[in-house]
């Protein structure tokens, strides 16, 4: 058995737990603490209650990962962070951006996986591989964000970061769409 | 018809992502644009690697029959286009059968093949007949950023032959009448068994001389054998009612598991031996009977009849339709749990009408009232009292009844059929 059903004597299932499952959302729950905790690391301005406010928005989200509410989650994340953090070279951006990433593929992952259905090895492999792909290029970005920062004005960095982005990403992505399409997928 | 559609990540990944980095651009903030910079990524890799066809689905299997307790592989295909990355298949398993994995599986979609596969495994744990039902597939790209589907796969129609245990029963049947088959016969004849050395006859043949014998009385003798013979068996099997609770193959059976259990390794016994089988059911609405005929396809018709059983849906049939067209001798291997009046007139019919009678008690052993009524439990337990009585008025007029605990129990009923043969009885006609 791959799973922990709870069903009537006629068969009708009222609980599907999979070890898989757990794990995605543990992860996922994981993740958005870690998110506040870099936030309220950063020794951020105002009240922490839009914390809570964030938590109750992301259990909705595991809760119907397949709707608006992981949306709401990040966006009300991003906006306190827009109006809360003071340092804007602060270290605990990577990580907290880090784990919104691991959010949104958990989120993500369980919208596309009714429940019940365990998560196999390869799909892991694949969420890990372009998790990590991604997550590289953005320590690349934090890491010539804060470098830059010290060298010339704010303007020109960001303009510059986001050049970086526009021209850089597509090329990355159009390489890994046709690795895949030719067969290179592991 | 299902096209690719944009996913709630998708918007997610876009909305968050461009949402953050509009404002750091607009602000100097480089540690917005470092926030925005994975769902950015992640929403532009999404478009760029967007699926351009839609896949076709394979369902090969759309019939099955198997046995109970057989594993099989319930198989759905997807197509493989570019920008297909995952390939998901979930489903609602019916009462009675066990999947592995549970609720479906998701795949990763194949990079060298043409077809992604999402193999299931089943495995049917009570007869019958039922469908697969509310499976459907659905395929995603990149990220999880594009949906197509998901699309309800067809019904698969499953037929679960109830299983036949091996028997090795060497009882013979009583009352045989054929010309062919392995049962011993009363009479002497032309067959293999031998008889006794009697003087020779017009007529006999002249491989039958028995010299040593002959040599001796100096008169011709012949060795006599019995000839082989078949029989003719009825099974009838009582559908109106289905007692207990059936937990499948491996746990507590009901009454019309151990029947149909019952009535499948009885007529595999009998067509393995040669005899001729005939099945009929009362009870049960569309199924009535499988002509009496012999040999192995005998055995699958009389299989593919008895999971089409539905207890309990023509309970006022009258008793007289089971025996008509079937002639005296036949052995009848009755399948009744003995609770509704109609079995026990069924056996005083058929004896009536001159037939040999065995009953197979069905009635499981720890079957009982579920309700806490107490009028309901004094009412099944009056019941089994005069079930009770009835068996033993059954016992007196020459009726075994034998509870089924396996293949064995028709030796015992054959055996105690065997021994009643010579007390003589009377019959009405």
């Amino acid at each position: 058995m791959t799973s922990l059903t709870v069903q009537d004597r006629r068969g009708n299932r009222w609980l599907v737990i999979t070890p898989s499952r757990l794990a995605v959302v543990a992860l996922t729950s994981g993740s958005v603490a870690v998110a506040l905790g870099c936030l309220l690391a950063t020794g951020h301005r105002g009240p922490a209650w839009p914390a809570l406010v964030i938590a109750y928005l992301a259990l909705i989200a595991l809760a119907l990962p397949d709707g608006l509410a992981g949306l709401a989650t990040l966006a009300t994340y991003g906006t306190w962070w827009l109006f809360a953090v003071r340092d804007v070279t602060t270290p605990w951006v990577l990580p907290a951006a880090i784990a919104l990433l691991v959010f949104h593929v958990g989120v993500a992952h369980l919208a596309s996986v009714p429940a019940g259905i365990s998560t196999g090895r390869d799909t892991v492999w694949t969420w890990c591989r372009d998790g990590f792909l991604v997550a590289g290029f953005t320590a690349l970005v934090a890491g010539v964000a804060r470098y830059a920062h010290d060298l010339v004005s704010t303007g020109p960095t960001i303009v510059g970061l986001t050049l970086l982005l526009v021209v850089l990403v597509p090329l990355i992505a159009r390489r890994i769409g046709r690795d895949t399409s030719d067969g290179l997928r592991p | 018809m299902t096209t690719w559609q944009p996913t709630h990540a998708h918007l997610r990944a876009t909305a968050v992502g461009f949402g953050l980095l509009v404002p750091g651009v607009a602000f100097a903030r480089p540690d917005l644009v470092v926030l925005a910079t994975p769902l950015v990524v992640a929403a532009v890799w999404a478009t760029l690697a967007r699926p351009a066809a839609e896949p076709d689905i394979d369902c090969p299997v759309t019939a099955l029959t198997v046995y109970e307790a057989e594993e099989f592989t319930w198989t759905a295909k997807v197509s493989s286009v570019p920008g297909l990355q995952r390939v998901v298949t979930f489903h609602q398993s019916p009462q009675w059968l066990d999947a592995e994995p549970e609720n479906g599986r998701v795949v990763e979609a194949s990079a060298t093949g043409a077809w992604t596969e999402t193999p299931i495994a089943m495995r049917a744990t009570r007869w019958g007949r039922r469908t697969l039902p509310q499976s459907a597939v659905a395929a995603f790209g990149a990220w999880c950023a594009w949906r197509w589907g998901p699309v309800p796969l067809p019904e698969t129609r499953l037929t679960v032959l109830p299983v036949t245990a091996p028997d090795d029963s060497r009882a013979p049947v009583p009352h045989p009448r054929g010309l062919v088959g392995m049962e011993q016969s009363l009479r002497l004849g032309d067959g293999s068994e031998f008889a006794k050395v009697r003087p020779f006859r017009p007529g006999d043949r002249l491989r039958r001389i028995h010299w040593p014998v002959s040599a001796r009385t100096r008169e011709l003798h012949v060795t006599a054998t019995y000839a082989d013979e078949d029989a003719r068996v009825l099974v009838l099997v009582d559908a109106m009612r289905d007692l207990g609770e059936s937990r499948g193959i491996e746990d507590a059976p009901s009454s019309m598991d151990i029947a149909t259990r019952a009535a499948s390794a009885i007529s595999e016994h009998f067509l393995r031996r040669g005899d001729r089988v005939e099945l009929r059911v009362f009870g049960a609405w569309g199924v009535s009977r499988v002509p009496v005929a012999s040999g192995l396809p005998q055995l699958r018709r009389i299989l593919d009849t008895l999971t089409l059983i539905r207890p309990g849906t023509a309970r006022g049939e009258r008793t007289w339709s089971t025996r008509m067209s079937f002639g005296e001798g036949t052995l009848v291997m009755m399948l009744s749990p003995l609770v509704d009046p109609a079995a026990t007139d069924q056996v005083a019919e058929l004896l009536r009408a001159g037939n040999t009678v065995a009953v197979i008690d069905t009635l499981p052993h720890d079957a009982t009232v579920t309700t806490d009524d107490e009028r309901s439990a004094l009412a099944w337990r009056m019941r089994m009292l005069e079930r009770r009585l009835e068996q033993h008025r059954l016992a007196t007029l020459g009726v075994p009844v034998v509870r089924w605990r396996g293949p064995h129990s028709l030796d015992l009923a054959l055996r105690t059929l065997i021994r009643q043969r010579a007390i003589p009885r009377r019959m009405v006609r």
